[in-house]
């Protein structure tokens, strides 16, 4: 998923989601039950017929995510996935990230600003500043080393980023 | 994979209801041609016929080019500058097959339409304009129109296509796409060719010619070069 929608503004959203379950070869009529359930679950069933091109920052980020997630994939790479969403919708998507992650088995590789987002899905981190890798480590690892001190992953990021 | 692309691309077009309008008018406008000189000059029954295979052979790659050149930006370059382009690149999908599924689309429709208004012209001709000849193209010219040139309009196609996922200036698309115009002008349309089995070989060599052209082309084309030539 990338921080451009991928999605076509000329087709709807149902017609794009065909497109895409075409091109991995899905059989739609049953990827459909999943699909309709992810767009009840990420209030996009009542556009569903509607062309993108009409839909708001917000929703075509929400709908470029159902659209990545269409095939199941054991590999999930998102770019920004929580910019433009409401908090009620970060919360849906953070939770659903979480069944992919404990359920599924998804491996997922995102990238961020929002740190909070980042504290509660990830296990390892990578603190990437002017393209440069300043640190690389599992979040348990950071937890358990600033034990004697209050653990903010704002002050980690801070120490490395500014190093 | 390739069938979604094209059936994509077809909905695409489909949905373009200001390209198909244009593309319509402009294919009755170039049918004018050939009604002014079935009724203002006197030919026989063989001219005429020879015209009709000449006017129909030229006339179907003309429409489809003209499609290609209107559909151009819907379909091709509209993927780079909503960058759609990326997310397609991340499938199965590579850049080749995406390629040849809007080319093909590009050319059905186009050979459709213009075999649609080549019928309701021949029909008016032999009704309405010059009853009692029975003016249709030979078969030399059907085989033409069915086999040959449905070859060249996809080579024709595929390499304004190509030009387009390529290049990061679209200035340059148009310019090739008017030396292909003219490049098919001149060919399809040669001084000493008649439209009897002598066409043939000379439309093969054509074909041929176009084969390499196309071949060169899509050793350029890779889903690198495609996400470098995005802004």
């Amino acid at each position: 998923m990338l921080e451009d929608d991928g999605l076509y503004g000329n087709l709807t959203l149902l017609e794009n989601l065909e497109f895409y379950a075409k091109i991995y070869k899905l059989d739609f009529q049953k990827v459909k039950k999943i699909t309709d359930n992810l767009l009840l679950k990420f209030d996009l069933s009542a556009n569903k017929d509607n062309k993108v091109s009409t839909f708001s920052h917000g929703m075509k980020q929400k709908a470029s995510f159902v659209r990545a997630i269409i095939h199941d994939p054991k590999l999930l790479i998102l770019d920004e996935p929580f910019n433009g969403l409401d908090p009620d919708m970060q919360g849906v998507l953070r939770d659903h990230l979480l069944y992919l992650l404990k359920e599924k088995g998804t491996t997922i590789f995102f990238s961020s600003h929002n740190l909070y987002e980042v504290d509660r899905l990830c296990d390892k981190i990578a603190i990437i500043k002017d393209g440069e890798i300043k640190l690389e480590e599992y979040l348990y690892n950071l937890k358990s080393q600033s034990k004697n001190e209050d653990y903010n992953l704002e002050k980690v990021y801070f120490k490395y980023a500014n190093e | 994979m390739l069938e979604a692309i094209y059936t994509k691309a077809l909905t695409e077009l489909f949905k373009e209801k200001r390209i198909l309008l244009v593309i319509l008018l402009a294919s009755i406008i170039m049918l004018y041609l050939p009604y002014q000189i079935f009724t203002k000059i006197s030919f026989d029954e063989a001219i005429m016929a020879t015209a009709i295979d000449f006017y129909f052979i030229f006339y179907s790659v003309m429409i489809v080019l003209l499609l290609a050149y209107s559909a151009n930006y819907n379909l091709f370059l509209q993927e780079k500058t909503t960058k759609t382009i990326h997310s397609l690149l991340a499938t199965p999908l590579n850049i080749k097959t995406i390629w040849l599924g809007k080319t093909l689309a590009i050319c059905t429709m186009g050979y459709i339409l213009s075999f649609i208004l080549s019928f309701v012209f021949l029909f008016i001709l032999n009704n309405f304009i010059v009853t009692g000849k029975n003016i249709y193209p030979s078969i030399h010219g059907i085989i033409s129109l069915l086999l040959i040139n449905p070859i060249i309009c996809i080579f024709l196609v595929g390499n304004i296509g190509i030009l387009t996922l390529i290049s990061k200036d679209e200035m340059k698309v148009r310019i090739g796409f008017f030396i292909f115009i003219f490049a098919s002008l001149y060919f399809i349309n040669p001084k000493k060719v008649s439209a009897d089995l002598s066409l043939f070989p000379y439309q093969l060599i054509i074909v041929l010619i176009l084969f390499v052209i196309t071949n060169i082309s899509l050793k350029f084309l890779s889903n690198e070069k495609v996400i470098l030539s995005v802004d």
